[in-house]
């Protein structure tokens, strides 16, 4: 097992400190789909529509897209490509709001105590959570354990850990709903063991459980690191499960997810809310306060700056998620998506042209401390030397799609090279070159 | 890289202590030296060169980066190779070809396949194997200094009774030495095998600092050892005369001409150990730590691809 790097994680500035709801905005920007190469999202309004809250605006024809709700009442005023906050242009909806909060539709509930796989499966997918592509691609397989990844890898981001904490019933409801569904031998939830109180009320919840058949398959684990949002094999590692390194996770039974997915089946199966807004942290020193929101998709990135006291003439730089995995933004004109679990506006921070140099990036002395820390067991350095040069194939073939981007290997360089973003960017150029073959 | 700097301080004051004023100048000669060269050759290189502003230039340009420090490890590194007696060119030749032939040609920093230090003393050794054989005695503190008159040639004299160093005495088989003055610092022969316990007080703190990995030093030096006791040589004596503990704390560990993963490193450090002890026994040198370390890094790029870890795959 790799030792991995753990930065301070300087949660002091969010960490306790209740979800709020932000503003609705004046627009939204949707976009239909984040990997629209693969399985495109067609839109299903169009220009001038009158659309409610929670209606659904983009679905594909393949079962392995995702349909896309809309998240405020408004009216329809564009359909056209606009910036993704993962760098690439993608067919997005724009919405006016015209009744603020108005009357909302959402699909209606119907109680269910345990649908069929099959069914759970759809109505996870219609409710436009995209973690239906991974129960589908678990479901020809027995699946034994699920595992939650209850840490919180980035550094300054608390949304995981909030969430959990104010809504532990609801994690646990879905938890055991799923537990039930897939019919899993265990469900373990791991949680830092620096957070006791999120362990101690998640173990008030599994307490309280009134399905004592599941309640008994539930555990709750405290482990001592914190670890990348789709690092599986390290999870059960730390978990104390079995696991081999050279099949796939799914392919052994597990099934890994997070925080994020448990609260979002809850409001899906309880509240018949689809996916229209995320639990974000808002943290940086570009902005006046930080905290913890519950944010519409399509929000963009300027809207909430200014909601939280900062002004974007000040910020250097934008970025989403946090400090590890982050995506730089080179515009703030980007919205809020299923994935966003924290923005981060950075004030400026200017270097003349003599100092600057000190900052750059230096050669690869094969230091080697990537490799010692990927935990997908890659050699970074070397991958992001063919990505330089245009060698895909050879990159992919020594894992550059592996690579869960957890940006240990950027933070360790003592050479400065942007190790996890030239990997990300292998990947896109990966999916460019697969869709120009087919 | 200064890191590295700061943890040659013990040795370089052993070098002081043993032989006087001199062992600094060496250093300071072959420090200028490779980085006057690295300069030179960038400069060359560099698209375009500001002379108005040379200064300016060579400070900020990307082109030229001896501000990195690479440059005066490899000067620092090649004058620890070195014997206190050689003429003062001697340490500029071996920086120059250190440089150019060791380092340059193949790119610069990062690119290299051997390490520059060893290429240059290779090359002095296969050119100049007299001066860089001829050991003179220890050099006395306070004899030093009541021989220091106005004349600068004084600042640079020394007393020059060649005597047999530790590795040669055991060739010869007249061992003149024990293992605790090796260790501490009695030992004769170039300006940083002097003491083992400085090398190992400088390794320490590159080991604290993450600057190097135990895997080849702890595996060479053990490989050398277990050989040695094999072998019927005292291992204790074996691992610490010479150049085995400079070699495998400081000159095998050199990221770039060193193994990528783990495994490889230990991989390394096993084969270094034979082959020291292999040239050292049936070899034509007394010391054969030079020759084994080159030969591994040839082998480098070999061991990274047989040791290449298996990605897991994405869930």
């Amino acid at each position: 097992m790799r030792r991995g790097s753990y930065p301070d994680q300087h949660a002091e500035s969010t960490f306790d400190m209740s979800i709020q709801e932000a503003e609705v905005p004046n627009k939204v920007i949707i976009p239909l789909s984040s990997n629209q190469d693969v399985h495109p999202c067609y839109p299903l309004v169009s220009i001038g529509d009158e659309i409610k809250r929670g209606q659904k605006i983009g679905d594909g024809d393949s079962e392995e897209s995702t349909p896309v709700h809309s998240s405020v009442s408004g009216r329809v005023i564009t359909i056209e490509p606009h910036w993704h906050p993962l760098g690439k242009r993608v067919p997005s909806v724009e919405i006016e709001v015209m009744h603020g909060d108005g009357p909302e539709i959402l699909p209606e509930s119907e109680e269910i105590s345990d649908p069929e796989p099959d069914e759970f499966i759809r109505r996870v997918r219609e409710y436009g959570l995209p973690f239906h592509t991974r129960l589908r691609a678990g479901q020809q397989k027995t699946i034994e354990t699920i595992l939650v990844n209850g840490t919180e890898f980035d550094p300054y981001i608390t949304s995981a850990h909030q969430t959990a904490s104010e809504y532990p019933h609801h994690i646990i409801w879905a938890l055991s709903l799923l537990t039930r569904v897939v019919s899993a031998k265990r469900a373990i939830i791991c949680i830092e063991k620096s957070k006791m109180e999120i362990y101690e009320r998640l173990r008030a919840a599994v307490k309280n459980l009134h399905d004592t058949a599941v309640q008994s398959k539930l555990n709750i684990l405290l482990i001592k690191k914190r670890l990348p949002l789709s690092a599986e094999y390290p999870l059960a590692r730390m978990a104390k499960l079995k696991i081999l390194k050279n099949r796939k996770p799914i392919d052994q039974g597990f099934l890994v997810l997070n925080i994020h997915t448990l609260y979002d089946l809850y409001e899906a199966f309880i509240n018949g809310k689809p996916k229209v807004d995320a639990i974000v942290t808002v943290v940086g020193s570009g902005i006046r306060i930080s905290r913890n929101m519950r944010i519409r998709i399509g929000t963009l990135f300027t809207d909430i700056i200014h909601q939280c006291g900062g002004r974007l003439e000040n910020i250097g730089r934008l970025m989403m998620g946090g400090g590890m995995t982050g995506i730089t933004q080179f515009t703030p004109f980007v919205p809020v998506v299923k994935e966003t679990v924290g923005i981060m506006p950075l004030i400026a921070f200017i270097l003349d042209e003599n100092e600057s140099h000190l900052y750059a990036e230096g050669p690869c002395i094969r230091c080697a401390k990537c490799n010692d820390i990927c935990p997908v067991h890659l050699m970074p350095n070397e991958i992001a030397g063919y990505g330089r040069r245009r060698r895909i194939s050879e990159a992919i073939r020594y894992g550059a799609l592996s690579c869960i981007e957890c940006g240990q290997c950027s933070y360790v360089c003592p050479s400065r090279i942007p190790l996890s973003e030239l990997i990300r960017s292998i990947r896109i150029q990966a999916q460019e070159m697969e869709r120009q073959v087919i | 890289m200064f890191d590295i700097l700061i943890a040659s301080i013990p040795i370089i004051f052993v070098s002081l202590y043993v032989y006087g004023i001199r062992s600094v100048w060496i250093i300071l000669v072959s420090i200028i030296s490779s980085v006057v060269t690295e300069i030179a050759i960038q400069i060359l290189r560099a698209k375009k060169f500001l002379w108005r502003e040379p200064i300016h230039s060579l400070v900020t340009s990307k082109e030229i980066t001896f501000t990195d420090g690479s440059a005066l490890i490899t000067g620092l590194l090649l004058a620890f190779t070195l014997p206190v007696s050689v003429p003062f060119w001697i340490p500029v030749i071996g920086s120059c070809v250190a440089i150019s032939s060791g380092k340059q040609v193949f790119g610069g920093l990062g690119n290299n396949i051997f390490n520059p230090a060893l290429v240059g003393r290779a090359f002095l050794l296969a050119s100049w194997p007299t001066l860089l054989t001829k050991w003179t005695g220890l050099q006395e503190w306070p004899r030093y200094i009541n021989q220091l008159n106005m004349n600068p040639k004084s600042w640079l004299w020394i007393d020059a009774a060649t005597r047999a160093t530790p590795l040669e005495a055991v060739k010869l088989s007249s061992s003149a030495y024990s293992s605790a003055d090796l260790l501490i610092g009695h030992g004769h022969g170039c300006l940083g095998e002097l003491s083992a316990l400085a090398v190992l007080l400088g390794a320490l703190y590159l080991l604290y600092k993450g600057t190097i990995t135990w895997h080849i030093p702890v595996t060479y030096v053990g490989t050398v050892f277990l050989l040695s006791f094999i072998l019927g040589n005292d291992p204790f004596y074996q691992i610490l005369a010479g150049g085995l503990m400079l070699g495998a704390f400081f000159m095998s560990t050199d990221p770039v001409t060193s193994p990528m993963t783990k495994s490889g490193r230990i991989y390394l450090g096993a084969i270094l150990g034979v082959l020291t002890v292999v040239i050292r026994n049936y070899g034509g040198y007394p010391e054969g730590v030079c020759y084994a370390i080159l030969i591994g890094n040839g082998i480098t790029p070999l061991i990274d691809r047989m040791t290449r870890p298996k990605p897991i795959p994405a869930g």
